[in-house]
């Protein structure tokens, strides 16, 4: 059985405790004839528990497919074998440059604006992520966000913001 | 004569030139995301929802989204066949022969018995979902908080077993979308649950939000590991229209397969993939000639593209007159009514009988623009491989991002959808089907309230499930369909 099914098991069972201690404790049961707010997040985290025992157990006796079938394809457990850990665990460089160019856009966008925040997004991903010329880069900058500023404001109606940092 | 008088007023809504443009725009989207790899129809429907908010009316809405989601099994056949290239899940047993026959010559005959096949089962699957539902909506009429609790819990848990993915991951993923609906007020205590103090969690999580994040961001950052450069396409597609043999040997598996999809599709978590899987197996089974299946029989072809799309129609049925979302892409539908104030199920009909006719003749009309979208186009759809997915991959990420930003106007939603996201990445890392999270969150406020009102009618005891003859029959139904699914994985596993 692979580390990461194995890790990822024992958080969910600690993701179930809290989940089911949070809601006995301050969300609260109720009574049978009247639940209260806790009482399906509390069997909701019961579940979780079981069910993540049992993925754990389950995976580990048996045996995986192969390395690269797809999700639950031609296998009960949709258990994954240690081939996949460094794929799983590994660096996959290009998805966390394209997450750390979204998580900036995101913190972005309210304060320089729609326009400024796209524009440094597109440049952002073609420079880092797709490593294109420059002037490719530009070109499709200006095309994407010039087309979604149309799109979403014009013919959707959206209202983007201009930014908060700008005059 | 109800049915008639009904389907004449769906065809009037659905005929004036707004709705003619939206099942228009949606007919061709819908082949576009069938055509483009790594962007399914559940994706889509999900990228689309916000604009579900601009949309003025919810009939229109509901025709572009119903026709994004049958639209995609049309086009899904067209990489299959020319690229051995499943543009998405329901078409990779149309590979198999598919493909064999594209490299025969045949790839023209290929494509044009898929979509005609497609249109054919489309068309049935269309008329059983207007002659059946009506039927099945009056008797769901009569479902109190105790029937709907079985009913939405049955469906989440045949959703779970049947999909043919990991029962245990399933599960895990039906529980946590269960939880993640609980998360904001409580309806009935008014107390908060899990927003940790973070005002905008108050409300809970946006639907929206969550299916863009786990369907379109997951799946972005997923194929970013491992995006092919788009191949050149160079199969010759040469003759359309299927010549008399291949009509004689495809007849049978083109109703076999219409009538297999049409019932597997009712099944929460039957829908367009097992159908076709099932259609292929059986006309294996009952051919004459067994072994040119693989070599490019056109019974490969036929059966499959028919039985998923009869499934796509047939799988309106038990939104449209119970309420359930058998698959994720329903489920979005299912959000989008939602979105515009209306609550699918029973009182669908009854309340809201413009959209009810009016979808379900768009999807007549649909099926049409399809089938003349499909085949003399075809050589334009193919072009769309050569979008380099350097580019389509940013401009969804921010398709996404402004989607999400829009609803409620905050930049909390952005960081949600990329937490969403993230979640949905390492989902598809570890191998698990996203689908029961996002049904199990649909579906989660309504199991939450009648199971606190059937507690209410009984005085506290679980019991009422067991006593009420509806809710025992579909308890009793799942229990039979969960044995004997228990049976075959048994039988399956080696000794």
């Amino acid at each position: 059985m692979a580390k990461a099914e194995r890790i990822s098991a024992v958080l969910l069972v600690a993701g179930g405790v809290f989940v089911a201690a949070y809601s006995f404790h301050y969300l609260k049961l109720g009574l049978m004839i009247s639940p209260g707010a806790g009482f399906l997040p509390f069997l909701c985290g019961i579940s979780i528990i079981i069910l993540g025992v049992l993925w754990l157990l389950t995976a580990w006796h048996v045996k995986p497919p192969a390395a690269n079938a797809e999700a639950g394809e031609g296998s009960e457990t949709g258990a994954i074998s240690d081939e996949d850990v460094p794929r799983i665990w590994g660096l996959p460089r290009k998805m966390l440059l394209g997450l750390a160019v979204l998580i900036a856009y995101g913190w972005l966008f309210e304060r320089i604006g729609y326009f400024l925040s796209t524009c440094l997004f597109m440049f952002g991903w073609q420079t880092f992520v797709e490593k294109e010329s420059l002037l490719k880069t530009v070109i499709i900058t200006a095309l994407s966000a010039t087309i979604l500023y149309v799109l979403f404001q014009y013919l959707l109606g959206f209202q983007l913001p201009s930014g908060t940092w700008l005059p | 004569m109800e049915v008639f008088y009904g389907l004449i007023n769906g065809f009037a809504i659905a005929l004036t030139p707004i709705n003619l443009l939206f099942c228009f725009l949606g007919a061709v989207l819908g082949t576009a995301v069938g055509v483009l790899p790594g962007l399914g129809p559940a994706a889509t429907i999900a990228l689309l929802l916000p604009i579900a908010y601009t949309i003025a009316s919810p009939v229109t809405a509901i025709i572009l989204m119903a026709g994004i989601f049958y639209g995609s099994m049309y086009g899904g056949s067209t990489t299959s066949i020319l690229l051995n290239l499943p543009g998405e899940a329901a078409s990779v047993v149309t590979c198999i022969d598919g493909y064999q026959m594209a490299r025969k010559g045949r790839a023209g005959v290929a494509l044009g018995i898929a979509a005609i096949g497609s249109f054919i089962a489309g068309t049935v699957g269309v008329i059983g979902l207007t002659l059946f539902a009506p039927p099945i909506a009056e008797f769901a009429l009569s479902f109190g908080p105790p029937e709907k609790f079985s009913l939405a819990l049955v469906g989440l848990l045949m959703a779970v077993t049947l999909s043919g993915a990991s029962i245990i991951k399933g599960l895990i993923l039906m529980v946590i979308g269960l939880l993640l609906a609980s998360v904001g007020i409580d309806p009935i205590s008014g107390k908060t649950r899990f927003s940790f103090g973070v005002i905008e969690l108050q409300s809970g999580f946006d639907f929206v939000t969550l299916a863009m994040g786990v369907f379109g961001l997951g799946e972005i950052f997923y194929n970013l590991e491992s995006a092919a450069k788009a191949e050149i396409v160079t199969t010759r597609v040469g003759q359309i229209w299927p010549r008399k043999k291949d009509w004689l040997r495809s007849r049978w598996a083109m109703l076999r397969g219409t009538l297999i999809g049409f019932f597997i599709g009712i099944i929460p978590g039957g829908g367009a993939v097992i159908s076709s899987l099932v259609s292929y197996a059986v006309e294996k089974k009952v051919s004459r000639h067994p072994e040119e299946f693989g070599k490019g029989a056109i019974e490969g072809v036929a059966g499959p593209e028919s039985a998923n799309n009869a499934a796509s129609s047939s799988s309106f049925i038990p939104l449209l007159t119970l309420g359930i979302p058998g698959n994720a892409s329903i489920a979005m539908i299912f959000a989008a009514l939602l979105i515009k104030g209306v609550t699918p199920g029973p009182f669908l009909l009854t309340e809201h009988p413009d959209i009810f006719w009016g979808v379900i003749a768009s999807m007549y009309l649909g099926n049409v623009m399809l089938l003349v979208l499909n085949l003399p186009l075809v050589g334009v759809w193919v072009q769309l491989l050569r979008v380099p997915y350097g580019i389509l991959a940013p401009v969804v990420l921010l398709f996404t991002a402004i989607g999400s930003y829009s609803i409620q106007n905050q930049a909390f939603d952005i960081y949600a959808l990329i937490g969403f996201g993230i979640f949905g990445y390492m989902l598809r890392k570890l191998r698990f089907e996203p689908g029961p999270l996002v049904l199990a969150f649909v579906l989660g406020p309504m199991i939450e309230a009648s199971m606190r009102q059937s507690l209410l009618m009984s005085g506290g005891s679980f019991l009422i499930f067991l006593e009420r003859p509806i809710s025992v029959s579909l308890i009793g139904i799942f229990a039979v369909l969960a044995i004997v699914q228990a049976a075959a994985t048994l039988r399956k596993r080696p000794k």
